[in-house]
């Protein structure tokens, strides 16, 4: 039969359990054996002896119990108790229909706001769609068997550029820098044939130590030597100010020692081998630049250590070497590396800065 | 025109930078001459170093040195005049695989 006047949308209406008369004023109520407790009294439609009772006056509701205003005798009858529905039973709502504004999760002291709950197998998860709901992301809670009950709590300050979120122990999350020290700042790599690598404007005045290796620069020529300079805005520092000290001994003993204070260059390691399994020069330096320091004191500094294989044969030779660039305080920010009398064929070199703190 | 590599990208040399190479590259050629010469007097006068102790002992004991040992001192100091090309320099710092040189006036006996 047609519904007259406006339909509830909504509602959970269930005719419960028979009730017994009996010599009390006081009745259990139940659906299906099962103790129900309405909303209040007026969401119950009671029948005695075949009159419908006023809510509230002729019967009151305290949870599951059904209490009438004076107790009853065997002789009367409870026709019926009808449940109207209660606020919250509405039933489940068709797909896509529970909107945005329809949503008010409010999270409590002891509760969370929302809830993703497992199926029993597959832990909770929350995703996150693209704009065209084809691919997303998924927030997954930790396996049941971890056992694992904790709350992050986000930082209060905006997040700034090559920040991680770090805990304090007691999940209270903050931007931070990463645990190390060292900062990429540039690489240059590759296997081809090039005359020379520039570094231009790596060293800034955000760091006074830099650490850069040398992963392998393997000359063209058998023998070659490795020489570099120093430059500012990519132009190089030709000046007889390089002052260095390579020193180096060979698998028969042989120590020798390199050195100038007044060089147009660096010379790193002379008579490097061109072999893909052994030639080449590899090692890392540590490199003091002081941009932005006024004071009079020389402006870059290296002390390295690295290996190379002696184009003149299989000697093995270990080096290590240091100098510094001797112009006063001449701003440098850059280096440039080569082989002295052929190609590099090939590189790969990178500078990382060191944080101060 | 020579390529370079210049923060990552490989491009062709500017003309400055190819006169610098340039010059760089012939430089070697001419002082590797000098270059040799002074690695061949390192060796040198490392051998004559190591067999120092023998002249000393020698002339503390009042013995005396066999006519070889000290023809191949002599050898040895008399290098820079005894080879003055750079085919002999490279001779003279030949290695073989294993990283020894392998000219005769390095060896003693």
């Amino acid at each position: 039969m047609a519904f007259i006047g406006k339909e509830p949308l909504t509602g959970a209406y269930n005719m419960l359990d028979n009730l017994t008369a009996s010599a009390t004023a006081s009745y259990s109520l139940t659906l299906d054996s099962t103790a129900f407790v309405p909303e209040s009294a007026n969401h119950l439609l009671v029948s005695l002896n075949g009159s419908i009772q006023k809510a509230g006056s002729s019967y009151t509701v305290s949870g599951s119990t059904l209490t009438f205003s004076s107790a009853l005798t065997s002789s009367d009858s409870i026709d019926f108790v009808l449940a109207l529905g209660n606020v919250l039973d509405i039933g489940t709502p068709s797909d896509a229909t529970v909107t945005n504004a329809k949503t008010n999760f409010v999270s409590t002291s002891s509760a969370a706001g929302l809830q993703i709950k497992g199926d029993g197998t597959t832990d909770g998860t929350l995703q996150l769609n693209c704009s065209q709901n084809s691919h997303g992301i998924k927030l997954k809670s930790p396996a049941h068997s971890t056992s694992s009950s904790y709350t992050l709590t986000f930082p209060g300050t905006d997040p700034s550029a090559d920040k991680f979120l770090k805990t304090d122990g007691s999940g209270n999350l903050s931007f931070a820098d990463a645990g190390g020290k060292l900062v990429y700042l540039t690489r240059q790599a590759a296997t081809s044939s090039v005359s020379a690598l520039y570094f231009d404007n790596v060293f800034t005045s955000t760091y006074n130590h830099y650490v850069c290796v040398l992963n392998i620069v393997r000359p063209v020529s058998d023998g070659d030597s490795f020489r570099g300079r120093v430059n500012y805005n990519g132009s190089a520092k030709s000046s007889a100010k390089y002052r260095y000290i390579s020193d180096y001994t060979d698998t028969g003993g042989t120590r020798n020692m390199n050195g100038s204070d007044s060089d147009t260059e660096f010379k790193f390691a002379d008579s490097v081998k061109n072999d893909a399994f052994q030639g080449g020069y590899a090692g890392v330096w540590n490199i003091f630049t002081d941009i932005g320091d006024t004071s009079d004191r020389c402006s870059f500094r290296y002390m390295g250590s690295g290996s190379f294989n002696n184009g003149s044969g299989n000697a093995h030779i270990s080096i290590t070497g240091g100098g510094y660039f001797d112009n006063g305080h001449d701003e440098i920010n850059g280096m440039d590396f080569y082989y002295n009398s052929g190609n590099i064929a090939q590189y790969d070199i990178t500078f990382y800065g060191v944080l101060k703190s | 025109m020579s390529l370079v590599s210049h923060n990552g990208e490989i491009r062709e040399a500017t003309a400055e930078e190819q006169v610098e190479i340039d010059a760089r590259q012939s430089k070697a050629v001419s002082d590797k001459p000098t270059e040799q010469l002074a690695e061949i007097r390192k060796i040198r006068n490392q051998k004559l170093l190591e067999t120092d102790w023998k002249v000393t002992s020698a002339k503390e004991k009042g013995t005396t040195l066999s006519t070889s040992f000290k023809n191949w001192r002599q050898g040895l100091r008399d290098i820079p005049s005894t080879y003055t090309t750079e085919s002999e320099y490279d001779e003279l710092l030949a290695r073989d695989d294993d990283g020894n040189l392998t000219h005769s006036v390095w060896s003693e006996s």
